[in-house]
């Protein structure tokens, strides 16, 4: 009986070799705050106007014409707006054109957003990508009242956290 | 017969434990391992030093799109005098949004060994918060203190939203043998 005994002690022996196995870690911090950027690109000196009075009274659409570009590691949100209620005429006219006659959307979009200088929500992260891209439509409509002439207006797009 | 069978009885939750415990699996309850870590007898351990840091510190949208890499992060202290070791690490991400960190956002690159032999990624390994194997280490000879392996720790390039957050996170190294 006393062999058995030994015998089985002898086979433990390699058996809890493996509790041998052994284990440390490491500590470590990443500092992650809202990261957003937004770039618009358009063709130099976006020059849109009417070329003959159908256009005028139809107004004109212009498509794909403003790419926007945003890379962030969060949802998000762009509006847009104008920098001031009416363009700015290049020479002395009597009228005034409102910023209003400017519309846009997202390509694949069918609202238009009228501009003002009150921002409005133009676009809303849809995925979960830190990069993505969007081309706008632009459209004018038909400036009623106003003189011929050369008119400048900005447009203001901003993006933000939601 | 009858004591054959209670011996067996005892010993069997003992080997057990050891065959599935990572961390402090070195029992006091069992003489004969204590023994085999002994300075006089072969014996296998891992053992991390931390060289640089590992903080990570995001600034700008561009650094979310390049790898961000702690170089010389940490060393790996390994003795194999026993037997051949795998090495497996893993990450385990704690934060109020820890949840929303993707799997293989952190890599662990080696760029230098001391041992001759042994058989590491020479590309950057992906962890997750499962253990993903590491290198594997021959047995070295008695006389062999320990072999170092160098790593870089590495933030891949990110292509979904990751929720701002102070996130922490801990690196586990285990060793088993094959």
């Amino acid at each position: 009986m006393r062999i058995a005994y030994i015998y089985i002690i002898g086979l433990l022996s390699p058996l809890t070799a493996f509790a041998q196995n052994n284990g440390t870690s490491i500590q470590g911090n990443v500092n992650m705050p809202s990261l957003i950027q937004l770039d618009v690109n358009y063709p130099e000196n976006l020059n849109i106007g009417f070329d003959n009075l159908e256009e005028f009274a139809k107004g004109k659409v212009y498509p794909n014409c403003i790419n926007l570009a945003v890379k962030s590691n969060c949802p998000w949100v762009i509006t847009v707006r104008s920098g001031n209620n009416d363009f700015a005429a290049t020479a002395k006219t009597s009228t005034t054109v409102p910023s209003s006659i400017i519309s846009v959307k997202p390509s694949n979009s069918n609202e238009y957003v009228s501009v003002s200088t009150t921002p409005k929500p133009l676009l809303v992260s849809d995925n979960d990508n830190v990069i993505n891209n969007y081309n706008l439509d632009l459209k004018m409509g038909t400036p009623w009242n106003a003189e011929g002439g050369k008119y400048d207006l900005n447009f203001i797009f901003s993006i933000s956290a939601q | 017969m009858k004591k054959i069978a209670f011996v067996l009885l005892l010993t069997t939750p003992i080997v057990g434990k050891a065959q599935t415990a990572y961390t402090s699996s070195i029992s006091n309850n069992t003489p004969s391992i204590s023994a085999s870590a002994s300075p006089n007898k072969p014996n296998n351990s891992i053992e991390v030093k931390v060289n640089n840091p590992l903080f990570f510190n995001y600034r700008t949208v561009d650094d979310l799109l390049q790898p961000q890499v702690v170089n010389n992060a940490f060393e790996i202290k390994l003795k194999a005098q026993q037997s051949a070791n795998k090495v497996y690490a893993q990450v385990n991400f704690s934060g109020k949004k820890h949840k929303a960190v993707p799997d293989g956002w952190v890599s662990l690159l080696l760029v230098n060994k001391t041992s001759p032999n042994a058989m590491a990624s020479a590309t950057a390994v992906p962890l997750s918060e499962y253990p993903t194997l590491l290198l594997t280490q021959p047995i070295a000879a008695d006389n062999m203190e320990y072999y170092s392996f160098y790593y870089n720790v590495v933030l891949n390039p990110l292509t979904q939203h990751i929720r701002p957050d102070n996130y922490s996170f801990s690196i586990t190294f285990t060793m088993t043998q094959p």
